[in-house]
Protein backbone atom coordinates (compact mmCIF):
# COMPACT_ATOMS: atom_id res chain seq x y z
CA UNK A 1 0.00 0.00 0.00
CA UNK A 2 2.97 2.22 0.87
CA UNK A 3 4.39 1.86 -2.55
CA UNK A 4 1.01 2.90 -4.25
CA UNK A 5 0.76 5.69 -2.13
CA UNK A 6 4.11 6.64 -3.19
CA UNK A 7 4.19 6.19 -6.50
CA UNK A 8 0.77 7.87 -6.84
CA UNK A 9 2.24 11.20 -5.12
CA UNK A 10 5.61 10.65 -6.71
CA UNK A 11 4.80 9.23 -10.32
CA UNK A 12 1.32 9.10 -11.43
CA UNK A 13 1.01 12.71 -11.45
CA UNK A 14 -1.78 12.17 -14.33
CA UNK A 15 -4.01 10.28 -11.93
CA UNK A 16 -3.54 12.79 -9.16
CA UNK A 17 -3.90 15.62 -10.69
CA UNK A 18 -6.90 14.01 -12.41
CA UNK A 19 -8.56 13.18 -8.83
CA UNK A 20 -7.63 16.26 -7.04
CA UNK A 21 -9.07 17.94 -9.81
CA UNK A 22 -12.77 16.55 -9.81
CA UNK A 23 -12.27 17.07 -5.99
CA UNK A 24 -11.77 20.76 -6.28
CA UNK A 25 -14.98 20.83 -8.65
CA UNK A 26 -17.24 19.01 -6.12
CA UNK A 27 -16.09 21.37 -3.39
CA UNK A 28 -16.76 24.37 -5.52
CA UNK A 29 -19.41 22.91 -7.17
CA UNK A 30 -21.02 22.43 -3.05
CA UNK A 31 -20.11 26.10 -2.53
CA UNK A 32 -22.03 27.14 -5.48
CA UNK A 33 -25.40 25.19 -4.21
CA UNK A 34 -24.65 26.16 -0.62
CA UNK A 35 -24.78 30.19 -1.58
CA UNK A 36 -27.87 29.65 -3.58
CA UNK A 37 -29.59 27.95 -1.07
CA UNK A 38 -28.82 30.96 0.74
CA UNK A 39 -26.71 29.38 3.33
CA UNK A 40 -24.27 32.15 5.40
CA UNK A 41 -20.94 32.57 3.96
CA UNK A 42 -18.48 30.97 6.59
CA UNK A 43 -20.68 27.97 7.00
CA UNK A 44 -20.92 27.69 3.20
CA UNK A 45 -17.17 28.19 3.02
CA UNK A 46 -16.16 25.89 5.86
CA UNK A 47 -18.87 23.09 4.94
CA UNK A 48 -17.31 23.15 0.83
CA UNK A 49 -13.62 22.84 2.15
CA UNK A 50 -14.40 20.00 4.00
CA UNK A 51 -15.95 19.15 1.16
CA UNK A 52 -13.10 19.17 -0.83
CA UNK A 53 -10.61 17.13 1.88
CA UNK A 54 -12.39 14.36 2.48
CA UNK A 55 -12.53 13.45 -1.34
CA UNK A 56 -8.68 13.79 -1.55
CA UNK A 57 -8.18 11.09 1.32
CA UNK A 58 -10.87 9.23 -0.12
CA UNK A 59 -9.85 8.96 -3.35
CA UNK A 60 -5.47 8.53 -2.38
CA UNK A 61 -6.84 5.57 -0.31
CA UNK A 62 -8.63 4.56 -3.09
CA UNK A 63 -5.78 4.51 -5.25
CA UNK A 64 -3.91 3.14 -2.54
CA UNK A 65 -5.93 0.39 -1.96
CA UNK A 66 -7.64 -1.11 -5.33
CA UNK A 67 -6.48 -4.00 -7.25
CA UNK A 68 -3.24 -4.04 -8.78
CA UNK A 69 -4.30 -5.23 -12.39
CA UNK A 70 -6.17 -1.56 -12.65
CA UNK A 71 -3.14 0.97 -11.74
CA UNK A 72 -2.63 3.70 -13.98
CA UNK A 73 0.28 3.39 -15.68
CA UNK A 74 0.16 7.08 -17.22
CA UNK A 75 2.59 9.36 -16.53
CA UNK A 76 3.27 12.80 -17.18
CA UNK A 77 6.06 13.04 -19.41
CA UNK A 78 6.70 16.25 -20.43
CA UNK A 79 10.33 17.72 -21.21
CA UNK A 80 11.47 19.64 -18.09
CA UNK A 81 12.69 22.60 -19.98
CA UNK A 82 9.46 23.23 -22.00
CA UNK A 83 7.79 22.71 -18.75
CA UNK A 84 9.34 25.11 -17.12
CA UNK A 85 9.52 27.71 -19.64
CA UNK A 86 5.45 27.50 -20.24
CA UNK A 87 4.51 27.56 -16.72
CA UNK A 88 7.36 30.47 -16.02
CA UNK A 89 6.34 32.46 -18.98
CA UNK A 90 2.74 32.40 -18.26
CA UNK A 91 3.22 33.47 -14.68
CA UNK A 92 5.09 36.43 -15.88
CA UNK A 93 2.20 37.43 -17.86
CA UNK A 94 -0.13 36.37 -15.57
CA UNK A 95 2.02 38.85 -12.86
CA UNK A 96 2.27 41.57 -15.64
CA UNK A 97 -1.16 41.77 -16.27
CA UNK A 98 -1.86 41.97 -12.27
CA UNK A 99 0.15 44.39 -11.82
CA UNK A 100 -0.60 46.72 -14.67
CA UNK A 101 -4.00 47.13 -13.65
CA UNK A 102 -4.45 49.13 -10.99
CA UNK A 103 -2.81 51.68 -13.23
CA UNK A 104 -5.55 50.96 -16.03
CA UNK A 105 -8.32 50.91 -13.05
CA UNK A 106 -7.04 54.76 -11.90
CA UNK A 107 -6.99 55.61 -15.72
CA UNK A 108 -10.42 54.43 -16.23
CA UNK A 109 -11.97 55.91 -12.78
CA UNK A 110 -9.87 59.30 -13.51
CA UNK A 111 -11.49 59.61 -17.12
CA UNK A 112 -15.08 59.07 -16.32
CA UNK A 113 -14.42 61.84 -13.62
CA UNK A 114 -12.94 64.21 -15.38
CA UNK A 115 -15.38 63.97 -18.28
CA UNK A 116 -18.38 63.95 -16.01
CA UNK A 117 -16.98 67.03 -14.21
CA UNK A 118 -15.92 69.04 -17.21
CA UNK A 119 -17.42 72.77 -17.12
CA UNK A 120 -19.65 73.53 -15.25
CA UNK A 121 -21.03 70.41 -12.54
CA UNK A 122 -24.86 70.28 -12.77
CA UNK A 123 -27.31 68.68 -9.89
CA UNK A 124 -26.93 65.37 -12.03
CA UNK A 125 -23.35 65.56 -13.04
CA UNK A 126 -22.77 66.20 -8.92
CA UNK A 127 -24.81 63.11 -8.47
CA UNK A 128 -23.31 60.50 -10.65
CA UNK A 129 -19.67 61.89 -9.51
CA UNK A 130 -20.28 61.30 -5.94
CA UNK A 131 -22.17 57.65 -6.89
CA UNK A 132 -18.83 57.26 -9.10
CA UNK A 133 -16.36 58.32 -6.14
CA UNK A 134 -18.76 56.08 -3.59
CA UNK A 135 -18.53 53.48 -5.29
CA UNK A 136 -14.64 53.29 -5.95
CA UNK A 137 -14.35 54.14 -2.16
CA UNK A 138 -16.82 51.18 -1.16
CA UNK A 139 -14.73 48.92 -3.47
CA UNK A 140 -11.49 49.99 -2.83
CA UNK A 141 -10.76 51.08 -6.22
CA UNK A 142 -7.58 53.61 -7.00
CA UNK A 143 -7.77 56.83 -8.91
CA UNK A 144 -5.05 59.77 -8.97
CA UNK A 145 -4.48 61.52 -5.58
CA UNK A 146 -3.97 64.83 -6.77
CA UNK A 147 -7.01 64.75 -9.60
CA UNK A 148 -9.52 63.84 -6.57
CA UNK A 149 -8.22 66.61 -4.78
CA UNK A 150 -8.78 68.99 -7.67
CA UNK A 151 -12.34 67.61 -8.42
CA UNK A 152 -13.09 68.00 -4.81
CA UNK A 153 -12.26 71.83 -4.41
CA UNK A 154 -14.07 72.21 -7.45
CA UNK A 155 -17.01 70.64 -6.04
CA UNK A 156 -16.49 72.45 -2.88
CA UNK A 157 -16.70 75.90 -4.76
CA UNK A 158 -19.62 74.97 -6.38
CA UNK A 159 -21.30 74.47 -3.19
CA UNK A 160 -21.53 78.49 -2.78
CA UNK A 161 -23.80 78.50 -5.01
CA UNK A 162 -27.82 77.87 -3.64
CA UNK A 163 -29.41 75.66 -5.78
CA UNK A 164 -26.17 73.28 -5.78
CA UNK A 165 -25.18 73.81 -2.23
CA UNK A 166 -26.21 70.45 -0.41
CA UNK A 167 -25.55 68.19 -3.28
CA UNK A 168 -22.40 69.69 -3.92
CA UNK A 169 -20.96 69.71 -0.34
CA UNK A 170 -22.50 66.06 0.29
CA UNK A 171 -19.81 65.18 -3.33
CA UNK A 172 -17.07 67.30 -1.88
CA UNK A 173 -17.42 65.34 1.74
CA UNK A 174 -17.45 61.87 -0.45
CA UNK A 175 -14.51 62.75 -2.27
CA UNK A 176 -12.95 64.03 0.93
CA UNK A 177 -13.58 60.19 2.38
CA UNK A 178 -11.81 59.01 -0.76
CA UNK A 179 -9.05 61.15 -0.84
CA UNK A 180 -8.41 59.95 2.67
CA UNK A 181 -8.38 56.15 1.44
CA UNK A 182 -5.72 57.31 -1.28
CA UNK A 183 -2.73 58.58 1.31
CA UNK A 184 -0.53 56.06 3.03
CA UNK A 185 0.06 55.94 6.52
CA UNK A 186 2.87 58.27 7.45
CA UNK A 187 5.48 57.22 9.47
CA UNK A 188 5.02 57.53 13.25
CA UNK A 189 8.37 57.36 15.22
CA UNK A 190 7.51 61.12 16.46
CA UNK A 191 6.62 61.17 20.11
CA UNK A 192 4.50 63.99 21.28
CA UNK A 193 6.76 66.25 23.45
CA UNK A 194 4.32 69.02 25.46
CA UNK A 195 1.25 68.21 27.92
CA UNK A 196 -2.07 70.20 26.52
CA UNK A 197 -5.11 69.72 27.65
CA UNK A 198 -7.48 68.63 30.90
CA UNK A 199 -8.50 64.96 29.65
CA UNK A 200 -5.08 63.30 28.51
CA UNK A 201 -5.17 60.38 26.65
CA UNK A 202 -2.35 57.61 26.14
CA UNK A 203 -3.00 54.35 23.79
CA UNK A 204 -3.50 51.22 26.05
CA UNK A 205 -3.86 52.83 29.58
CA UNK A 206 -6.03 54.55 31.49
CA UNK A 207 -5.50 58.11 31.03
CA UNK A 208 -3.28 59.79 33.32
CA UNK A 209 -2.97 63.62 34.56
CA UNK A 210 1.01 64.50 32.82
CA UNK A 211 1.15 62.08 29.97
CA UNK A 212 1.47 63.71 26.57
CA UNK A 213 -1.94 64.04 25.42
CA UNK A 214 -3.20 62.90 21.89
CA UNK A 215 -6.71 63.14 21.52
CA UNK A 216 -9.46 65.27 23.88
CA UNK A 217 -12.77 66.24 24.39
CA UNK A 218 -14.61 63.57 23.20
CA UNK A 219 -15.95 60.83 24.92
CA UNK A 220 -14.03 57.61 25.54
CA UNK A 221 -13.01 54.60 26.99
CA UNK A 222 -10.22 52.67 28.00
CA UNK A 223 -7.82 52.78 25.28
CA UNK A 224 -8.66 55.30 23.36
CA UNK A 225 -12.44 57.54 22.68
CA UNK A 226 -15.25 56.00 22.08
CA UNK A 227 -15.39 53.54 19.87
CA UNK A 228 -11.55 53.93 18.82
CA UNK A 229 -8.41 52.16 19.61
CA UNK A 230 -4.62 51.78 19.54
CA UNK A 231 -3.26 49.81 17.31
CA UNK A 232 -0.32 49.00 15.48
CA UNK A 233 1.69 49.07 18.77
CA UNK A 234 1.57 53.15 18.02
CA UNK A 235 0.58 55.55 19.92
CA UNK A 236 0.01 57.94 17.13
CA UNK A 237 -2.73 55.50 15.06
CA UNK A 238 -6.43 54.99 16.06
CA UNK A 239 -8.31 52.85 14.49
CA UNK A 240 -11.94 52.44 15.27
CA UNK A 241 -12.95 49.08 17.18
CA UNK A 242 -15.26 48.14 14.55
CA UNK A 243 -16.26 48.81 10.82
CA UNK A 244 -19.10 50.81 12.61
CA UNK A 245 -16.73 53.00 14.84
CA UNK A 246 -17.90 56.45 14.34
CA UNK A 247 -17.05 59.49 16.38
CA UNK A 248 -18.28 63.07 15.84
CA UNK A 249 -15.88 65.84 15.74
CA UNK A 250 -17.55 68.90 17.20
CA UNK A 251 -15.85 69.57 20.85
CA UNK A 252 -12.72 67.84 19.69
CA UNK A 253 -8.96 68.72 20.03
CA UNK A 254 -6.60 66.08 18.55
CA UNK A 255 -2.65 66.68 17.89
CA UNK A 256 0.14 64.65 16.26
CA UNK A 257 -2.37 61.75 15.75
CA UNK A 258 -3.69 59.67 12.76
CA UNK A 259 -7.16 58.66 12.61
CA UNK A 260 -7.38 55.20 10.34
CA UNK A 261 -10.60 54.20 9.40
CA UNK A 262 -14.13 54.92 11.03
CA UNK A 263 -16.18 57.49 10.32
CA UNK A 264 -16.51 61.33 11.78
CA UNK A 265 -19.35 63.00 11.79
CA UNK A 266 -19.14 66.72 11.66
CA UNK A 267 -21.64 69.42 12.71
CA UNK A 268 -19.98 72.78 11.95
CA UNK A 269 -19.23 73.09 15.97
CA UNK A 270 -15.62 73.74 18.09
CA UNK A 271 -13.23 71.56 16.52
CA UNK A 272 -9.23 72.25 16.45
CA UNK A 273 -6.81 69.91 14.31
CA UNK A 274 -2.93 70.28 14.92
CA UNK A 275 -1.10 67.67 12.46
CA UNK A 276 -4.01 65.21 12.41
CA UNK A 277 -4.58 63.03 9.70
CA UNK A 278 -7.47 61.37 8.32
CA UNK A 279 -6.79 58.10 6.61
CA UNK A 280 -9.06 55.67 5.21
CA UNK A 281 -12.09 57.92 7.23
CA UNK A 282 -15.77 59.05 6.21
CA UNK A 283 -16.46 62.30 7.08
CA UNK A 284 -20.38 62.98 7.43
CA UNK A 285 -21.91 66.47 7.44
CA UNK A 286 -25.76 66.97 8.03
CA UNK A 287 -27.64 68.17 5.30
CA UNK A 288 -29.51 70.94 7.77
CA UNK A 289 -25.88 72.54 8.14
CA UNK A 290 -23.97 72.84 4.61
CA UNK A 291 -23.72 76.49 4.80
CA UNK A 292 -21.46 75.99 7.98
CA UNK A 293 -18.07 77.63 6.46
CA UNK A 294 -16.51 75.35 9.53
CA UNK A 295 -17.81 72.55 7.31
CA UNK A 296 -16.75 73.66 4.57
CA UNK A 297 -13.30 74.40 5.84
CA UNK A 298 -12.72 71.09 7.57
CA UNK A 299 -13.69 69.13 4.12
CA UNK A 300 -11.46 71.68 2.35
CA UNK A 301 -8.60 70.95 4.51
CA UNK A 302 -9.26 67.05 4.09
CA UNK A 303 -9.49 67.34 0.16
CA UNK A 304 -5.68 68.01 0.77
CA UNK A 305 -4.41 65.02 1.42
CA UNK A 306 -2.00 66.62 3.83
CA UNK A 307 -1.88 66.65 7.86
CA UNK A 308 -4.34 69.29 8.64
CA UNK A 309 -3.54 71.94 11.33
CA UNK A 310 -6.85 73.65 11.44
CA UNK A 311 -8.57 76.18 14.56
CA UNK A 312 -12.40 75.98 13.92
CA UNK A 313 -13.05 77.68 16.83
CA UNK A 314 -14.50 80.87 16.67
CA UNK A 315 -15.22 81.33 12.66
CA UNK A 316 -18.40 79.81 12.16
CA UNK A 317 -21.42 80.12 13.94
CA UNK A 318 -22.05 77.67 16.40
CA UNK A 319 -24.66 74.77 15.66
CA UNK A 320 -26.87 73.79 18.75
CA UNK A 321 -25.53 70.48 19.02
CA UNK A 322 -22.17 71.74 19.39
CA UNK A 323 -20.21 70.49 22.60
CA UNK A 324 -18.24 72.80 25.05
CA UNK A 325 -14.51 73.33 23.75
CA UNK A 326 -12.24 71.63 26.50
CA UNK A 327 -9.39 74.45 27.19
CA UNK A 328 -6.13 73.90 28.48
CA UNK A 329 -5.98 72.76 32.14
CA UNK A 330 -4.37 74.78 34.35
CA UNK A 331 -1.14 72.86 35.41
CA UNK B 1 36.07 23.66 -11.75
CA UNK B 2 35.10 20.86 -13.82
CA UNK B 3 34.87 18.55 -10.16
CA UNK B 4 32.01 20.63 -8.83
CA UNK B 5 30.21 21.06 -12.05
CA UNK B 6 30.49 16.94 -12.13
CA UNK B 7 29.50 17.30 -8.50
CA UNK B 8 26.38 18.97 -9.38
CA UNK B 9 25.69 16.74 -11.76
CA UNK B 10 25.82 13.45 -9.27
CA UNK B 11 23.85 16.02 -7.61
CA UNK B 12 21.04 17.31 -9.82
CA UNK B 13 20.93 13.37 -11.30
CA UNK B 14 19.85 11.92 -8.02
CA UNK B 15 17.32 14.70 -7.46
CA UNK B 16 16.05 15.17 -10.85
CA UNK B 17 12.76 12.90 -10.24
CA UNK B 18 12.01 14.43 -7.16
CA UNK B 19 12.68 17.78 -8.75
CA UNK B 20 10.54 17.22 -11.66
CA UNK B 21 7.51 16.30 -9.63
CA UNK B 22 8.09 19.20 -7.65
CA UNK B 23 8.26 21.08 -10.60
CA UNK B 24 4.72 19.57 -11.54
CA UNK B 25 3.56 20.67 -9.14
CA UNK B 26 4.39 24.24 -7.47
CA UNK B 27 4.24 25.40 -11.12
CA UNK B 28 0.50 23.80 -11.81
CA UNK B 29 -0.31 25.29 -8.30
CA UNK B 30 1.31 28.98 -9.24
CA UNK B 31 -0.72 29.27 -12.59
CA UNK B 32 -3.70 28.36 -10.87
CA UNK B 33 -3.11 31.04 -8.29
CA UNK B 34 -1.71 33.69 -10.71
CA UNK B 35 -4.98 32.77 -12.81
CA UNK B 36 -7.40 32.98 -9.60
CA UNK B 37 -5.31 36.64 -8.32
CA UNK B 38 -5.83 38.06 -12.00
CA UNK B 39 -10.14 37.01 -11.74
CA UNK B 40 -9.42 40.21 -9.08
CA UNK B 41 -7.87 42.41 -10.68
CA UNK B 42 -10.39 42.09 -14.24
CA UNK B 43 -13.45 42.28 -11.28
CA UNK B 44 -12.15 45.75 -10.00
CA UNK B 45 -11.96 46.63 -13.69
CA UNK B 46 -14.86 46.02 -14.40
CA UNK B 47 -15.92 47.96 -11.09
CA UNK B 48 -14.03 51.01 -12.44
CA UNK B 49 -15.93 50.89 -15.60
CA UNK B 50 -19.03 51.40 -13.34
CA UNK B 51 -20.22 47.74 -13.92
CA UNK B 52 -21.42 47.19 -10.20
CA UNK B 53 -23.43 44.25 -11.05
CA UNK B 54 -24.80 41.23 -8.42
CA UNK B 55 -23.24 38.70 -10.70
CA UNK B 56 -19.45 40.42 -10.00
CA UNK B 57 -19.95 40.29 -6.14
CA UNK B 58 -20.82 36.83 -6.38
CA UNK B 59 -18.14 36.03 -9.05
CA UNK B 60 -15.70 37.74 -6.39
CA UNK B 61 -16.48 35.47 -3.51
CA UNK B 62 -16.65 32.32 -5.85
CA UNK B 63 -12.71 33.59 -6.49
CA UNK B 64 -12.38 33.82 -3.11
CA UNK B 65 -13.44 29.95 -2.13
CA UNK B 66 -11.76 29.08 -5.06
CA UNK B 67 -7.94 30.69 -4.09
CA UNK B 68 -9.00 28.75 -0.40
CA UNK B 69 -9.48 25.43 -2.33
CA UNK B 70 -6.14 25.30 -4.48
CA UNK B 71 -4.63 26.71 -1.54
CA UNK B 72 -5.64 23.73 0.69
CA UNK B 73 -4.96 21.58 -1.78
CA UNK B 74 -1.56 22.50 -2.34
CA UNK B 75 -1.09 21.72 1.54
CA UNK B 76 -2.33 18.49 1.15
CA UNK B 77 -0.23 17.75 -1.89
CA UNK B 78 3.04 18.96 0.16
CA UNK B 79 1.69 16.96 2.93
CA UNK B 80 1.41 13.75 1.12
CA UNK B 81 4.28 14.11 -1.00
CA UNK B 82 6.36 14.96 2.82
CA UNK B 83 5.04 11.55 4.23
CA UNK B 84 5.70 10.06 1.31
CA UNK B 85 9.41 10.94 1.19
CA UNK B 86 9.45 10.27 4.40
CA UNK B 87 8.24 6.61 3.98
CA UNK B 88 10.52 5.93 1.28
CA UNK B 89 13.70 3.71 1.81
CA UNK B 90 17.24 5.25 2.15
CA UNK B 91 18.56 3.99 -1.26
CA UNK B 92 22.27 4.52 0.36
Amino acid sequence: MIERFRYYVLVDHKARWRNDSACMIISIAWYLISKAAGVESVRAFKVSLGFLIVPVVISTLWYCLKPQGVKSLVEIDLPRRSLLTGLAASIVLLALLGFGTPALEAAIIDKRLRELLEGEPTQDKIEEATQIVSEANDKKLRASPQLISQLGQKLLESSSKPHLRDSALTAASAFASYRSSLSPLPPTSAAPSEIVGTIVFQCGAEPLAGESPIVSGVPWVKGGPSGFGCSRAFVHILEPLSTQGQLPLDGLYARSITFVGGTFLYDGGQLKLESVLFIDSRIQVPLTNTGNQNVQRLIGAMLTGQPINLDLSTSSPMSPREVPFREKSPS
Amino acid sequence: MGSLRQLGRRAYRKLQPELESWLVDTGAFSLIFSSLLFAFAVFRILRALGINADFIDALEQLDHFAIATSFVMFLLTVLRRAYAAMTTPNAD
